[in-house]
């Protein structure tokens, strides 16, 4: 085995991965390479020194905080949720078009009424326009 | 039962809205969640701050899961991308320093079960510290891929199939990065062992 090749197998060596007969060749040329031994050997203990380092555990009662938090995040965010926008929204606009057809069929019965009102006193209408042109004569002859 | 199968099924109450399946599914993986974070950024209660995101993530989006990958990779993925955004929204405020980080093991805050793990000679538990410190500066210190590749395959033992979906690369990418952080590890802890 060539030193590269060990070198490039450290890691798998490390962690177990390499086959039963790689494995032997790789202890085959640790014994017979001191350099390369003493390469593996360092590898092997900064490893070591780095899994020294102690896993964290979790404070007591973090599954019941992360649940609380998810309700609360939950609460939060209902009305937030698509459904919720677009109902909302959708009823806006189911009111301005209820507005605006209130509106629309009021002004057409103002004119309606308005309509029928002239056809039903169309004459008393006349003569009101008489009166009217007549007092602008009189006006007009004081001045 | 595989604890993969027991953990897809658990997933796939949470889908149907079981909340008690995500309680459970907290419970066995809340160490594991909280250790990777911790690992990558150093802070006690920001990892349980953040594993606590991470596991709201996973209720939220309980709906896109497929029990096509395993499920731990899942989980991860979703802790990387957590880490991730730590990563980030700290580099957007510099001025929150990474060497302000809070020691855990005090007065019951999360990590106070490491303390069993310490010796009982006081010079010795100085030392120890010390190169904890030290440790987990050169961890924190490596570049984003390189670290997640580290702490994913030593502390978790994971195999690099499994790291190359969460990293989203391929399998000769991660032995890659191993080596590359192997390299650096070396040179930034030179005289610690």
């Amino acid at each position: 085995m060539k030193c590269q090749t060990f070198k490039n197998q450290f890691d798998d060596r490390l962690d177990g991965r390499l086959d039963p007969v790689c494995a032997q060749e790789f202890d085959a040329h640790t014994a017979g390479c001191p350099a390369c031994r003493q390469e593996w050997q360092a590898y092997r203990a900064m490893w070591e020194v780095v899994n020294r380092q102690p896993s964290v555990a979790p404070s007591f009662g973090f599954t019941q905080r992360t649940l609380r938090r998810l309700h609360e995040r939950t609460e939060r965010r209902f009305w937030q949720v698509p459904v919720f926008r677009w109902a909302t929204a959708l009823s806006l606009l189911a009111i301005l078009i209820s507005l605006t057809g209130v509106m629309t069929y009021r002004q057409a019965e103002t004119s309606r009424r308005v309509a029928a009102y002239a056809a039903a006193h169309h004459d008393r209408l006349e003569d009101f326009d008489v009166i009217v042109a007549l007092d602008t004569l009189e006006g007009e002859t004081d001045l | 039962m595989t604890p993969n199968d027991i953990d897809v099924a658990l997933m796939l109450r949470v889908k149907a809205g079981d909340e008690e399946a995500l309680r459970e599914l907290i419970e066995r993986h809340q160490r594991a969640v909280i250790s990777v974070i911790y690992r990558a950024i150093g802070d006690a209660w920001e990892s349980e701050d953040i594993a606590q995101r991470v596991f709201i993530q996973v209720f939220r989006s309980a709906r896109r899961y497929k029990p096509t990958a395993k499920f731990t990779t899942w989980l991860y993925t979703i802790a990387h991308n957590a880490i991730r955004n730590e990563y980030r929204r700290r580099t957007r405020h510099a001025a929150e320093s990474f060497d302000l980080m809070t020691q855990p093991g005090e007065n019951g805050e999360p990590g106070a079960q490491l303390a069993d793990q310490r010796t009982s000679d006081p010079s010795q538990s100085a030392i120890e510290s010390e190169l904890q410190e030290k440790i987990k500066a050169a961890v924190r210190l490596l570049p984003e891929a390189q670290r997640t590749a580290v702490i994913l395959c030593r502390f978790e033992g994971l195999p690099y199939e499994e790291i190359a979906e969460v990293l989203g690369c391929s399998v000769s990418a991660v032995k890659s990065l191993l080596h590359r952080a192997r390299e650096t590890l070396k040179e930034n802890l030179r005289g610690c062992y």
